[in-house]
């Protein structure tokens, strides 16, 4: 189930230095990083575009089932969600590492779901349509939702739900398109500050 | 014959880096021992660097957990590897550096002068010990330590939180309006006032003033955010008295049969050879937790339950604060507010709350109090989102909506200092380099539990009072050591029988060593200690300049 971490960043690396579509930049003092305070970061934005990705940690059928899911999560709306935002790459390289116990929450809780999908429709959760996805997963959203058939996958679309939210609000995408963070640059004075005198009485 | 430097000085972060550059001022020959390297801060850190650029986002990856349990990928660099710096004992989160400048590379830069009342407190209430010195005594090197390395804040006129000599602070975002609002319209004494952080906001003294990045735990590469190494160490290299040796692990602290310490035992980290530096004087500034591990591995046949420690309360005495835990929120007011930088600022700028419990009042179930730091605005990363209602296009555009609407605050409260709770070096266990390692014998008494509970109770009232939608609240304190503000273990006192320090932070027994650290703290107070570290770090230093100079030291 596990790949070797080595070969999963070696070819990371290979996709950098290929040039696909790095997004990676200097930072703005333009000193260039000394040789041994910088690992090149492994599967950056750039290895995550790379064309020829193939996962580490899931199997097709379940990276499928991840592509899906998140993206029901966070969809496209005005700005891409996050299937465009490649939050399954991100999941594949974080569970490739995890601890088992974490691994196992994780397969057990898409098995969990396929298992529903089988028993109401007779297919896998991703070969289902749309509106039939959104209805599974509608109970399984509502943290009040006490029924013991449904507890395990309560838990398990919680714990989706926060890995999709790290995966697409820390991506370019999600930081910089969909929330438009503006920190992290060089401003003269606090740029949060507020303006509304209203506000302040 | 081996150098003997007028002063050997352990440590180089706020104690140490204080203690450094002050006696060099002074005109001390001064060699400084840092058991880390030294970086560069101005490139050696990915500080401008956005998550994405992390393939794991910016935080420690799953297999490097255990080494840097407490870092992020940003500044791990200057953390301890816990693998090869274990401690045993009770459960402790134990934070670490490991590099010049210590700590100060990314602390939370909170800023307070301790109080008049601080000094004396167990004259009010009887629990603890008061401090052998007064607010007056400390008052002047308040503000030398504030003319020298900048604070930002507003001059608030509050009997319990006395003013440092303050730059202009930095401006509430809408939230925290709204929040100091509802505060003043309903309970006047829980005053909502700006944060005090050690942070240029204006030219100073040839630093530039902070540009608002807002990632100072990131390591500033400007030293607009006050370290050690940005502030401290320039000027102590501009007197042409420094000498810093990195990679030195401090083991023990040796004296010779005058009960002079002659010298400062150390490991070289990087080849493991045993080493030694000679000074007329030598000033401990690893940290209180550190520095109390080197006076306790330092036992010798005269000081057979550690150095300097005739009075047996080395190790005893520990304090800090308990945080109590927090509470995070969402102000409907403010839905569809666009600021989109609410946290682009200096750590430790948004508000705070001073104490006001046991001031006028007295509680039935506690003894002295607690302040709240917290924040209100958008942030780089939306972690309100894991608690918003639902899935799919509407969860993502009421994300987008209540960005600008977040609002959190936690709880430091006072731990009254109890003997029990002490520190000792474990029989067996040892680091990589063969030292000795701290056993923690630490537990949160009752007094610190009902403060808890009261200011858990309080943080849902605030929350309620202001209209905020609350999201999250927990109620369990964290951890002892979790507010990074060890203190107390070496205690400065007027009796050399239950204390290790005098007022001056000169050992009782060994006439010619010092402690520079929190660790001669006698309480610890609700407010962040690095302030009057910095001060009381910078008098010792004077004192032990001037009794060398009167030849009292050798």
């Amino acid at each position: 189930m596990k790949d070797n971490t080595n070969q999963g960043r070696r070819d990371a690396l290979k996709t950098i230095i290929m040039g696909a579509g790095g997004l990676t930049t200097l930072p703005i003092l333009g000193q260039a990083e000394p040789a041994q305070a910088s690992r090149p970061s492994p599967g950056s934005a750039a290895a995550e575009s790379g064309a020829g990705w193939k996962p580490l940690f899931f199997d097709e059928h379940q990276n499928e089932t991840v592509v899906t899911l998140t993206d029901l999560i966070i969809p496209e709306t005005d700005t891409p969600g996050a299937k465009a935002a490649l939050v399954n790459r991100y999941l594949d390289l974080k569970y490739n590492e995890e601890e088992p116990k974490t691994e196992m929450a994780l397969i057990e809780g898409l098995a969990w779901l396929d298992g529903r999908s089988l028993s109401q429709h007779g297919k896998p959760f991703v070969r289902l349509a749309e509106e039939q996805q959104i209805a599974m997963l509608e109970p399984l959203a509502d943290p009040t939702n006490s029924n013991p058939d449904d507890r395990r996958g309560v838990e398990f679309f919680q714990l989706i739900k926060e890995l999709t939210i790290f995966g697409y609000y820390t991506s370019k995408i999600g930081l910089d398109r969909e929330l438009q963070y503006s920190g992290d640059t060089y401003n003269t004075s606090f740029p949060g500050a507020c303006t509304h005198p209203e506000h302040q009485s | 014959m081996p150098k003997v430097y007028d002063a050997v000085v352990v440590g180089s972060g706020a104690a140490g880096g204080m203690a450094a550059t002050e006696l060099c001022l002074k005109g001390l020959k001064v060699l400084l021992l840092e058991a880390g390297p030294r970086f560069n801060i101005a490139t050696d850190f990915h500080h401008q660097w956005k998550p994405y650029q992390f393939a794991f986002r910016g935080a420690i990856r799953p297999s490097e957990r255990a080494m840097y349990p407490h870092a992020d990928e940003w500044n791990k660099k200057h953390f301890v590897n816990e693998l090869e710096n274990p401690y045993t004992g009770k459960p402790f989160d134990w934070v670490r550096a490991r590099a010049v400048g210590g700590k100060t590379l990314h602390w939370g830069l909170v800023s307070l002068r301790f109080s008049p009342r601080d000094f004396k407190a167990a004259s009010y209430d009887g629990a603890g010990t008061d401090w052998p010195i007064s607010y007056d005594d400390v008052e002047p090197y308040y503000s030398r330590v504030e003319d020298m390395i900048g604070v930002a804040g507003y001059a608030d006129h509050l009997p319990n939180n006395p003013d440092s000599h303050f730059l202009r602070p930095v401006p509430y975002t809408c939230a925290e309006w709204i929040f100091k609002g509802a505060m003043e319209r309903n309970i006047p004494e829980w005053h909502v006032i700006h944060g005090r952080t050690a942070t240029v906001t204006q030219p100073f003294k040839g630093r530039a003033p902070c540009h608002y990045c807002g990632h100072c735990g990131r390591v500033c590469n400007v030293a607009a955010s006050f370290s050690s190494e940005g502030v401290l160490l320039p000027i102590a290299e501009k007197t042409g008295n420094l000498t810093l040796r990195t990679n030195a692990l401090a083991w023990k602290v040796l004296t010779d049969k005058e009960r002079r310490a002659k010298s400062v035992l150390f490991v070289d980290r990087i080849t493991r050879e045993l080493e030694e530096a000679y000074g007329k004087i030598i000033v401990l500034g690893a940290g209180s937790i550190e520095t109390t591990q080197i006076l306790l591995n330092s036992h010798n046949e005269e000081f057979p339950d550690g150095m300097a420690n005739s009075s047996g309360v080395l190790g005893k005495y520990f304090c800090e604060q308990i945080m109590a835990g927090g509470i995070s929120g969402l102000i409907p007011k403010l839905k569809g507010n666009q600021n989109r930088a609410g946290d682009a600022r200096p750590s430790g700028s948004g508000f705070y709350i001073p104490r006001f419990r046991n001031l006028k009042e007295k509680q039935k179930n506690f003894v002295r109090g607690y302040g709240f730091e917290g924040g209100g605005g958008s942030s780089e990363f939306p972690g309100f989102a894991k608690k918003m209602p639902g899935f799919g296009a509407r969860f993502k555009e009421e994300v987008k909506k209540y960005y600008a609407t977040a609002i959190s605050i936690g709880s430091f409260g006072e731990m009254v200092p109890r003997a029990e709770n002490h520190l000792e070096i474990d029989p067996v266990v040892r680091d990589a380099w063969g030292i000795p390692v701290v056993k923690f014998e630490i537990e949160w008494g009752p007094n610190e539990l009902a403060m808890a509970k009261d200011a858990n109770d309080t943080q849902r009232e605030m929350f309620r009072k202001a209209g905020i939608e609350i999201l999250e609240e927990r109620t369990t304190p964290d951890l002892p050591g979790h507010s990074i503000h060890a203190a107390g273990t070496a205690r400065m006192g007027d009796d050399p029988r239950a204390s290790v320090l005098n007022k001056y932070n000169q050992s009782h027994d060994v006439k010619n060593l010092f402690v520079a650290d929190a660790a001669s703290f006698v309480s610890s107070t609700e407010k962040n200690p690095t302030l009057t570290i910095l001060a009381l770090s910078m008098r010792m230093a004077d004192y032990a300049a001037e009794q060398m100079r009167r030849g009292e030291l050798g």
